[in-house]
C-alpha cells in the first residue's frame, strides 16, 4: 500500500481516521454500524458530556481504517458547547493524534435541499469527501426521483447510494475508502452565505433533475392518530406505561434469577471456604460485588431495547413532542422525558438514557434530577419503613394510609427532580444563550435490528467495562468496614458470645466493626434527625445499594430472622446518649429516615454512571453533595413535622 | 479563522416590510406560507436557516402539539418541531 499520497501528518495508513458527518435521522447510525459492527467504541471527547463513537472498519485489502460517528448536526455553525467539540474535531482532532483525514457526508435523498447546506459546509474544510445518499428508496416511495450521476457531477464529489441493509452500496463505500486521497475534489468549493448556498443548492438540484418528494402519506396517516389531540395523548401514556412496565416488571425475574443464582454460589463458597473471613470476603465481598454488578444489566438491555425500538420507528421523537410543554416547565426539552421514566426503574439505565439529548447542558441538568425519581431499590426501605410508621389497616374508602404515603413519596421524588433539574438547568452555564429547541419528526420506518442489537451490546458492554471497577470496590471496602476487626473464637468467648450461634457472631461483629465506630462518630451529625449509630450504619451500608439498609439492620438489630427485622427494629431502644431507652423508631424519626431516603443519594452505582457518562468525577461529587445536604434538611423538617402532629 | 467563525459571520436577515408578513409561529391555517427572514440576526437565525428555513422556500403548519406548543411545520421535504419562541423568529408572507 502506498504512502507517498498520505497527507503529511500520517504515517501509517493502519491509524487512517475517516468522519461521518451527517444530521439526525439521515442514517448516520446504520451506515456505522454496517461499516463497524460490534467493533465500536464508546467514549467521551475530552472534557465533555458528549459521546464519541467510533470503530474499525476492515477495508478489503485487509487493513483497517477507523471510523468516527460524529454526532448528528445540520450545520458546521456551532450554537453550543457541545457543537463546538465537533467544530474543533473537524478542524484540529480531539487531541494530537486523532486528526481526521477523510469526510463521509450523509446526504438525506428526502431532504436533499437542507443536506446540500450541510455539504456545502464541509466542503470548506480542507479534507477529501465523499457523499453518501441515503434514503432514495423512500425517495422513490413518495414519487420523487434525482440523477446520481449527474448530482456527483454537479457537486463536485463522488455520491454513493447506500440504502440501509443493503450490502453493496456500503462495499462500494469501503472501496472508495481505500484510497482516500484519490477523492474527487469541485474545482471551486460551493458558497456559504444564505443567499449564494441557496442558488447553489437551486442549480444543483436541477442538474440533477431532482423530482421533490410528495408529502408522506403513509407517516402522515399514523401522526394523524398517534399526534391526534386525544387519542395521541392516551396511545402516549399506554406506551409509556408499557415502558415502564417492561423495564420495572419483566426485568426483575430476571434480577431475581441473578441474585438467587450468586446467593448460591456465595452459600457453595461459604460451605468450601474453612476460613471463616476468607469465606465471607468471597462470598458477601467479591461475589456480592460481581452479582451486585449483573444484576443491574437486566434493566439496562431492556431500556436500550425499548429506546432503540421507539428511537428507530420514529415514535421517540413524537413522544418528545408530546411532552415537550410539561418538561419545559422543568426547563428541560421532551427528550429528557425518556430519561426520567426510565430512573423509575433505576437511575443507572436512566442516566445512560440521557445520551439521547443533544445539548450536554440539559444531559447534566437531567442527570442531576434523576437519581431523585423512585428508583426500585428504594422499595424494600419504603416497605420495611411505612411498615413500621403505620398499621395496613387504615384505610380513607378504597385507599389504604400505607399505599397513600407511598404515592405520596414517589410523587415528592418525581417533583423533586424536575425541582432539581430546573436549577441545575438555571445554573450551568449561565453565561450561554438560550439554545432554541427543534428537532425532526422522521418518517416512520421499521427499525433495523441490527441496530438494536449493536445498541444493547454497547451499553451492555460500556456498563460492564467501566462501572464494575467502581462497584466492586465499594463493596470490598464496605465489607471491610462491617466486618473489621475480625474476631476470634477467643475474642467472642471473651464477650460471651456462642461461637456457633451464626445471627449473634454476625451482630457482635457488626455492632463493634469499624462501620460502628463510624455510626458512633457521625452520630452528633444525625442525632437532630432522630437516627441513632445502627441507624448511621444501615446509611452507611446502604451505599452499596439503598437495599442493602433493610438486611443490615436486620443484623444490628441481632433479628432472628434477618428477612423479617420488623418486629425487632419496632422494639430497638436508644444504647446510649440521652434518649437511653428510649424507642428508636419513633414516627418522626421513621419520617425522617424516609425522606432521607427519597433525596440522598445512596448509591454508589449511580455515582460511578454519573463519573463514566459525564466523564469527569465533578458533577458526581456535587450530586452526591448537594442530595446529601438536601436529605438531611428535608428529613428534619419531615422529623419536626411529623413531631408536631404525631 | 476557524471556519466555525468563517460559518458565524453568515448574514441571514432579510428586510422585507410587506404589508401581509407575520411570523410564522401566529400561522393559523395549514396553508403555506413563503418564508421572508428573520426577526434577528443571530445564531438562532442561521441554525434556522440551516434546518431548511430557507428565504423563498414555503413553510406550512402540520399540527400542534395538545398544549399548543411545540408546532410542527413543514418544510423543505421534513418536519420540523420548534416551540412558539423559535418560531416567531421566521417571518412569512401568506400566499
Amino acid at each position: 500500500m502506498s504512502c507517498h499520497a498520505e497527507p503529511p501528518t500520517r504515517a501509517s495508513t493502519a491509524t487512517r481516521r475517516i468522519a461521518l458527518v451527517g444530521s439526525p435521522n439521515a442514517g448516520k447510525t446504520t451506515l456505522f454500524n454496517s461499516l463497524t459492527g460490534l467493533r465500536a467504541k464508546t467514549g467521551n471527547y475530552p472534557g465533555v458530556t458528549v459521546a464519541r463513537y467510533e470503530g474499525a472498519h476492515t477495508l478489503d485489502g485487509g487493513s483497517d481504517v477507523i471510523v468516527e460517528d460524529l454526532p448528528g448536526t445540520y450545520s458546521l455553525d456551532p450554537i453550543s458547547p457541545d457543537e463546538q467539540v465537533v467544530a474543533g474535531v473537524l478542524e484540529t482532532g480531539a487531541s494530537g493524534d486523532d486528526r481526521i483525514d477523510a469526510l463521509v457526508v450523509l446526504l438525506d435523498a428526502a431532504n436533499l435541499r437542507r443536506s446540500l447546506g450541510l455539504l456545502a459546509q464541509v466542503q470548506q474544510l480542507p479534507h477529501p469527501v465523499t457523499a453518501v445518499l441515503t434514503f432514495t428508496d423512500e425517495l422513490a416511495r413518495r414519487g420523487g426521483s434525482l440523477d446520481v450521476e449527474a448530482l456527483s457531477r454537479a457537486v463536485g464529489v463522488r455520491a454513493i447510494p447506500v440504502i440501509a441493509g443493503d450490502k453493496r452500496g456500503v462495499a462500494s463505500l469501503s472501496r472508495a475508502m481505500e484510497d482516500v486521497s484519490s477523492w474527487k475534489r469541485p474545482m471551486v468549493p460551493p458558497p456559504t452565505d444564505p443567499a449564494g448556498v441557496a442558488d447553489w443548492a437551486t442549480s444543483v438540484l436541477e442538474t440533477a433533475s431532482f423530482r421533490a418528494p410528495g408529502s408522506d402519506k403513509r407517516t402522515s396517516r399514523i401522526d394523524g392518530v398517534l399526534l391526534h389531540p386525544l387519542w395521541g395523548t392516551v396511545i402516549f401514556f399506554a406506551t409509556m406505561m408499557a415502558f415502564f412496565q417492561v423495564i420495572f416488571t419483566v426485568a426483575a425475574p430476571l434480577q431475581d434469577g441473578i441474585e438467587t443464582f450468586f446467593a448460591w454460589l456465595g452459600g457453595v463458597a461459604r460451605a468450601n471456604i474453612p476460613i471463616p473471613w476468607l469465606s465471607s470476603l468471597v462470598a458477601d465481598a467479591l461475589l456480592g460485588g460481581v452479582g451486585g454488578v449483573l444484576v443491574f444489566l437486566p434493566q439496562i438491555a431492556l431500556l436500550f431495547l425499548l429506546i432503540s425500538l421507539l428511537e428507530g420507528s420514529g415514535y421517540l421523537s413524537r413522544a418528545a413532542f408530546l411532552m415537550d410543554k410539561v418538561m419545559g416547565w422543568a426547563g428541560l426539552e421532551g427528550r429528557a422525558f425518556v430519561a426520567l421514566l426510565s430512573s423509575m426503574a433505576c437511575a443507572i439505565p436512566g442516566i445512560m438514557a440521557t445520551r439521547t439529548l443533544p445539548s450536554a447542558k440539559d444531559r447534566i441538568a437531567t442527570m442531576m434530577g434523576a437519581p431523585l425519581m423512585t428508583c426500585s431499590a428504594r422499595l424494600p426501605v419504603y416497605v420495611l419503613l411505612i411498615g413500621m410508621l403505620v398499621p395496613a389497616d387504615i384505610r380513607f374508602g378504597p385507599v389504604g394510609l400505607q399505599g397513600a404515603i407511598m404515592f405520596g413519596l414517589y410523587l415528592l421524588g418525581a417533583v423533586s427532580a424536575m425541582m432539581s433539574a430546573w436549577f441545575f438547568k438555571r445554573i450551568i452555564g449561565r453565561s450561554g444563550v438560550g439554545l432554541p429547541f427543534y428537532m425532526e419528526m422522521p418518517s416512520y420506518r421499521l427499525p433495523r435490528a441490527r441496530t438494536i442489537v449493536v445498541s444493547v451490546w454497547d451499553a451492555c458492554k460500556s456498563f460492564l467495562k467501566k462501572v464494575t471497577s467502581i462497584i466492586m470496590l465499594t463493596t470490598i471496602i464496605l465489607w471491610g468496614l462491617l466486618n473489621f476487626p475480625l474476631r476470634s473464637d477467643a475474642d467472642l468467648a471473651n464477650a460471651g458470645v456462642d461461637a456457633r450461634d451464626e445471627v449473634a457472631v454476625k451482630a457482635y461483629v457488626i455492632d463493634n466493626s469499624v462501620a460502628a465506630g463510624i455510626g458512633r462518630a457521625v452520630s452528633p451529625v444525625f442525632e437532630p434527625l432522630g437516627f441513632d449509630w445502627r441507624i448511621n450504619v444501615g446509611v452507611l451500608s446502604s451505599l452499596a445499594a439503598r437495599e442493602v439498609f433493610v438486611s443490615t439492620l436486620g443484623q444490628v438489630a441481632a433479628a432472628e430472622d434477618p428477612e423479617d427485622p420488623v418486629a425487632a427494629l419496632t422494639n430497638m431502644t436508644h444504647t446510649d446518649g440521652p434518649d437511653i431507652g428510649e424507642k428508636v423508631f419513633t414516627p418522626s424519626t421513621i419520617a425522617a429516615l424516609l425522606v432521607f431516603f427519597v433525596y440522598a443519594l445512596q448509591c454508589m452505582s449511580t455515582l460511578g454512571v454519573m463519573r463514566r457518562e459525564t466523564g469527569t468525577w465533578k458533577w458526581p461529587v456535587i450530586a452526591f453533595v448537594y442530595m446529601g445536604g438536601l436529605a438531611w434538611v428535608m428529613a428534619w423538617i419531615a422529623k419536626l413535622a411529623v413531631g408536631a402532629i404525631a | 479563522m476557524t471556519h466555525a467563525e468563517h460559518l458565524g459571520q453568515r448574514q441571514c436577515v432579510v428586510t422585507g416590510g410587506e404589508s401581509r408578513t407575520c411570523s410564522l409561529a401566529e400561522l393559523g391555517c395549514s396553508c403555506p406560507a413563503k418564508i421572508v427572514g428573520f426577526t434577528s440576526d443571530d445564531q438562532i437565525a442561521r441554525r434556522l436557516f440551516d434546518l431548511g428555513f430557507t428565504p423563498g422556500e414555503l413553510a406550512a403548519l402540520v399540527r400542534k402539539a395538545p398544549m399548543r406548543d411545540p408546532l410542527v411545520f413543514s418544510v423543505g421535504g421534513s418536519q420540523i418541531v420548534l416551540r412558539k419562541r423559535e418560531a416567531s423568529r421566521i417571518l412569512v408572507e401568506q400566499q
